[in-house]
């Protein structure tokens, strides 16, 4: 799964979870204005809370690539020149400046 | 004590079982690192959307901590479906994830359950 499929799934998620705090609180609020007691929350809302928090756990795993934890499967794929990378041995000083010159005078 | 040629035989003994031995994996621990780092990434934000849950849903007292395993075990057997049995291949323990987060979730999880408590069942 791509990273902002993943990133849009948790943006639909915590959407979604906002909506059921907005209609949980208009719930209590009816139930405020008739005068009803308060038993429990009704069930569209907590199936939409359980919904959203699969929709928004789901993808905040999918923002995550994992790397096997094995160095063979990583260090076979380097050169060897990448590590006897040996920079104080190198010669700056050579024939490659006659070389230039050469080639600026042409 | 052991006599010194009973020494130097056990060392010439280790030595072969060496020689004679697979040479073992080796795991790079700034990779074993990075994996336990994204699975916390995911963990906390996970526990405080179940912690808001909780407060919605109006739990309070130890109904509210068993919802806490729920959530808990949702996450990682989310992990484990993704992740299709390989697991092993990106943690030295991969049991471990079941576990480990367990107390580090659980205080932003408090937290959160306590303030949406607050905003719809008390105000």
């Amino acid at each position: 799964m791509k990273k902002v499929i993943a990133q849009f799934l948790c943006f639909i998620g915590v959407v979604v979870f906002l909506h059921t705090v907005y209609s949980a609180l208009q719930h209590r609020k009816y139930l405020r204005l008739t005068d009803q007691p308060f038993e429990r929350i009704p069930n569209d809302i907590v199936f939409e809370c359980i919904v959203s928090l699969v929709i928004f756990s789901w993808g905040i795993i999918n923002t995550q690539i994992l790397t096997p934890i094995k160095v063979s499967t990583h260090l076979a794929k380097k050169s060897f020149d990448s590590f006897a990378y040996t920079p104080n041995f190198t010669v700056f000083k050579n024939r490659g400046q006659y070389i230039n010159s050469l080639l600026n005078d042409n | 004590m052991l006599h010194p040629q009973q020494i130097q035989q056990q060392q010439q003994q280790q030595q072969q079982e060496q020689a004679n031995s697979v040479i073992p994996e080796h795991y790079d621990p700034e990779i074993i690192m990075r994996n336990n780092k994204a699975v916390t990434f995911c963990q906390i934000p996970i526990c405080i959307l179940g912690g808001a849950i909780a407060g919605v849903l109006g739990f309070s007292g130890l109904f509210g901590f068993l919802f806490y395993f729920f959530v808990y075990f949702t996450f990682c057997s989310l992990f484990v479906l993704r992740e299709n049995k390989k697991l092993s291949l990106y943690f030295i323990n991969p049991r471990s994830i079941w576990f480990d987060g367990l107390g580090s979730g659980l205080m932003p999880y408090i937290l959160f359950w306590t303030f949406l408590y607050n905003i719809i069942h008390i105000y």
